[in-house]
């Protein structure tokens, strides 16, 4: 068998909060706590989890712009997870990264032929003299045609659809193998997303590109990725296939999470049973001792309270972290008979 | 429909509107219109002075000792007969270099000591940081006379004693403005194109600090040009050059049977400075990302 | 039917540097007692500018040139600022995006609540303390009397914008105008903060305006929904018919584009282009540029406010027919 293009094992990403040389950290902030996945050639992989959940901090880990505390990061079976600068560089020319803030990834006081120029030039893929005529090639491919006529032009003087297709020219520069995609389209309005995402999927089949998409949005993930991870507090709770998760998810956050998310059908909107999750999502510098999810998790038991689930495997290569996993179709009913008690 | 014509977008594509230029914003605040105006009257004066100069600056007996402001000698005479038009003009170059060296030797040095301290943080950030907290908190004026007495009236020492009181001020700016721009996306974005660290810094993040920086160096130049004029008050300007200080010093005797040869002086100095500090505020309103973002 | 809010033409500029924005041109809507209207429409569209302008919430640059606003049979846009201050907050209450732009970050959250309920009510500071208090357990917050002394950094987003829920719905106000009260937020909390102005709204039978990008939302909490685009409603309609049948090409077009979690879309459908700027609007429809179906009138003059069958309403050339 030949190993993934990417590899995550065990991967842990601590940060001490607050302090610095004078003052001492008021403790430890666990924002990636043990997290293996892989990603294979071709596939776009959708991490996936609400805010603080660590899955951008993983999106930058993976692209060493944060250390890891431990664990490793394979790609093509080499590990990369502590690279020298110039080793570094090298990996780069095969993963690249789109953020989610189209104002604020374009540097406001370069046009968009030395944006895009950048990576070519410390690549050495272009002489200098055809540098000019790439990029223009380059914003043809996100759709921004002719690109010759946006090459000398600022960031302000774009929107932000055409910002972002800037950043994704960038990205696609070194013709990389992954792109991590880190809340891509959030920042957009609806009509823009659509045309971004029509443009991530055109560009996966030219240029044979693996997504690791984050986001929040389950109805991008349903129509953009072939699998999923979910991520709640640091930790991995459930895998598998796109839509195996969304007809029968295994874990009850990720049931929680789709019954949350806004369905664009009024009737269907309105005949769905909601199981609304109570409270926040606790700290990361003081998970929830057991299942981190379980002060939040409508069917927790006591041993959900004591025990850590681990990770166990499904059909179809699915993965969930729940005590209760294999008992998933009943739990809906189980939740909902629940809370019409406590009422 | 045909093809756009290059240079111009293609369809669909909505133009942005245009902004107001950065000229029009500082011509909203009229005192530093004004400012600029009095300003480049000066410079002019000052760059082209020994050509409409009528006499020699250090000429003795030019003309009648403490003669007053007339026709021929616009600003009178002192007690050694020299024109003290001339003098002025001579004395506003030597200021305006001595304020225009020091602020931008300052602001090189603030901008290394901030940009480390900002891009790096945690020991070297402490580090630096300490270091500058220690020139803050020595009176400037006490260490200038210090360094001055200490290594010789020099014009040069005096600039350079004068850039290293005024560069932890900028070193401080540089800095806060790194700590922000650091955790920029743009910043990840052009690590991930494989830009080393000293691009980074000074490629990617210090063009967008410099704005205050710019408007913090046009206040020094002002501050710089005062602190010579003090020192050299005190005695401590270098006697081979003409300053304005130096002007001020030597007519301290005769302030009271000839008022303009310190009054001239002491006008060209404040005009000086009020003129670098409404440009400055100028700046601050074309630079500060409130008015750009109107 | 008896409307409890009617706005008819109300148009509004912003008058900058570069120009003058036309945010809101001839906006027409209205709200009965205890509907949920929506108001839909992409970021700068002027859905959030008509929120602000029919509170007089609007300041210089952003001026209010024409219209009226009736609520309960006065006209909002004619009131005296005294008069306005008893309205706003009293019988129109407001939720907005950010709940830190509206909470003072220096005061106790308790404090703020009780302050409001105080210049609406008249009531005195011991019985506005206590009104406080139990306005936040109405918004269902977690152990408030601990709540009420902590200050706003203290709590979470969705906590923030309970306690914003709670300063609305003091004073039982008849229209609660919420602008995107949850896009700050995430889903899970998104789904509790909605299901609580549901329930509140129930309880008091107030009347909601949800000001949203979101389809989703506006399909499961809303009654009626109004779509904007650049400015002017393009389709008014009730939320089945609307979602069934939109008849608008913008609104069409819209929903093509929005992603569901129930069903995996083969091939994405984007509106080409973006929308246009403000400051010189494109000449007949605002959208013609980007619609697929635009034909020779749309770029010429303004297309008519049609009323089709059921009540619904559109813009649009294609229905010139049904008028």
């Amino acid at each position: 068998m030949t190993a993934p293009l990417l590899e995550v094992r065990n991967l842990r990403v601590h940060f001490p909060a607050g302090g610095g040389w004078v003052h001492r950290p008021r403790g430890v902030v666990r924002a990636v706590d043990g997290v293996s996945l892989s990603l294979e050639e071709g596939e776009i992989l959708a991490l996936v989890g609400e805010s603080g959940c660590g899955k951008t901090t993983l999106g930058r880990a993976i692209l060493g712009l944060v250390a890891p505390t431990s664990g490793a990061i394979l790609f093509e079976g080499s590990e990369v997870t502590d690279l020298a600068p110039a080793e570094r560089r090298g990996y780069h020319r095969h993963v690249q990264m789109i953020f989610q803030d189209p104002f604020d990834s374009l540097n406001p006081r370069k046009t968009v032929l030395q944006t895009l120029a950048q990576p070519l030039r410390n690549h050495g893929l272009v002489p200098a003299r055809e540098q000019r005529a790439a990029a223009a090639e380059l914003l043809d491919h996100v759709g921004l045609s002719p690109g010759r006529a946006f090459l000398d032009r600022y960031p302000h003087q774009f929107s932000g659809g055409q910002r972002q297709r800037i950043c994704i020219a960038r990205a696609l520069a070194v013709r990389p193998r992954i792109i991590v995609a880190d809340e891509a389209v959030s920042a957009l309005d609806i009509s823009i997303r659509a045309q971004i995402l029509k443009l991530l999927r055109k560009l996966q089949e030219e240029f044979q590109l693996s997504y690791l998409f984050i986001t929040h949005d389950l109805g991008v993930v349903r129509s953009l990725c072939d699998r999923v991870a979910v991520m709640y507090l640091g930790r991995m709770v459930e895998e598998g296939a796109t839509d195996s998760i969304f007809t029968l998810p295994r874990h009850p956050y990720t049931s929680a999470l789709l019954a949350a998310s806004p369905m664009v059908d009024p009737e269907a909107a309105r005949r769905r049973t909601h199981i609304p999750l109570a409270g926040d999502v606790p700290s990361a510098m003081r998970p929830p001792p057991g299942c981190r999810f379980h002060p939040r998790c409508p069917i927790a038991a006591t041993i959900c309270r004591e025990a850590e689930p681990p990770l166990l495997a499904f059909e179809g290569g699915r993965r969930s972290a729940c005590h209760f996993a294999a008992e998933a179709p009943s739990w809906t009913l189980a939740a909902v008979a629940k809370r019409e008690d406590v009422a | 429909m045909s093809a756009p014509a290059p240079g111009t977008p293609a369809a669909g594509w909505v133009e942005e509107p245009p902004r107001p230029s950065l000229w029009r914003i500082f011509a909203l605040n009229r005192m530093s219109v004004l400012g600029l105006a009095v300003l480049g009257c000066l410079l002019v004066l000052a760059v082209f002075g020994d050509a409409i100069v009528p006499f020699d600056p250090e000429k003795i007996r030019a003309g009648p000792r403490m003669a007053s402001p007339g026709a021929v000698h616009l600003m009178g005479t002192d007690d050694l007969g020299r024109d003290v038009f001339s003098r002025v003009l001579a004395g506003l170059r030597i200021s305006l270099i001595v304020g225009l060296s020091a602020a931008a030797v300052s602001t090189g040095i603030g901008i290394v000591v901030g940009s480390f301290a900002g891009y790096f943080g945690r020991l070297i950030d402490d580090l630096l940081m300490r270091l500058t907290e220690v020139f803050l908190v020595i009176p400037r004026f006490f260490l200038a006379i210090m360094l001055v007495a200490f290594f010789g009236a020099h014009i040069v020492n005096i600039i350079l004693a004068i850039a290293l009181l005024s560069w932890p001020e900028i070193a401080r700016i540089v800095r806060a403005e790194f700590l922000s721009l650091r955790t920029r996306q743009f910043v990840d974005a052009a690590r991930i194109a494989g830009c080393g660290v000293l691009v980074l810094m000074f490629v990617e993040i210090l063009p967008n600090a410099l704005a205050p920086v710019v408007v913090a160096g046009t206040l020094q130049v002002g501050q710089a040009m005062l602190l010579e004029a003090g020192l050299s008050y005190l005695g401590l300007g270098d006697p081979s050059q003409v300053s304005l200080g130096i002007m001020l010093q030597q007519a301290q005797q005769i302030m009271r049977s000839a008022w303009w040869t310190t009054a001239f002086p002491g006008l060209v100095i404040f005009l000086a400075v009020l003129s670098l500090n409404l440009v400055g505020d100028g700046l601050n309103d074309v630079l500060s990302p409130r008015s750009r973002g109107r | 039917m008896q409307e409890l809010l009617r706005v008819e033409d109300l148009t509004t500029h912003i008058f900058t540097p570069a120009g003058v924005v036309r945010a809101v041109e001839g906006v027409s809507l209205r709200i009965r007692p205890s509907e949920a209207v929506a108001l839909v429409g992409e970021s700068g569209c002027g859905k959030s500018m008509t929120a602000l302008s029919l509170m007089r919430l609007v300041r210089p640059p952003v001026r209010i040139l024409g219209g009226r606003v009736w609520f309960k049979g006065r006209d909002l846009l004619a009131l005296s600022e005294a008069e306005m201050r008893m309205v706003r907050g009293g019988e129109i209450a407001m939720v907005f995006q950010d709940p830190m732009t509206f909470l003072n970050p220096v005061f106790r959250v308790g404090d703020q609540v009780a302050e409001a309920i105080c210049i609406h009510q008249g009531l005195g500071r011991r019985a506005a303390e206590a009104g406080a208090l139990e306005a936040l357990r109405h918004v269902k917050i977690p152990a408030p009397e601990a709540v009420v002394h902590y200050y706003p950094h203290q709590l979470s987003g969705g906590m923030r914008q309970r306690v914003l829920i709670a300063m609305a719905v003091a004073c039982r106000p008849a229209l609660l105008i919420a602008d995107e009260p949850t896009t700050a937020l995430d889903v899970t909390i998104q789904a509790q903060i909605m299901a609580l102005l549901s329930d509140i709204r129930r309880e008091l039978g107030s009347a909601l305006l949800l000001i949203s990008h979101d389809l989703g939302l506006v399909a499961e909490y809303c009654d009626r929904v109004y779509v904007m685009y650049a400015g002017e409603i393009v389709e008014e309609a009730d939320v089945f018919g609307l979602f069934k049948g939109p008849q608008h090409p913008y609104t069409a077009a819209l929903l093509k584009s929005s992603l569901n979690i129930d069903h995996r879309v083969a091939a994405f459908e984007a509106i080409e282009g973006q929308p246009p700027n403000l400051i010189a609007p494109p000449p007949g429809c605002r959208f013609h540029p980007r619609c697929p179906r635009a034909f020779e009138p749309c770029s010429r003059s303004a297309p008519p406010v049609v009323t089709l069958e059921g009540g619904r309403v559109a813009r649009c050339w294609l229905h010139e027919d049904g008028r």
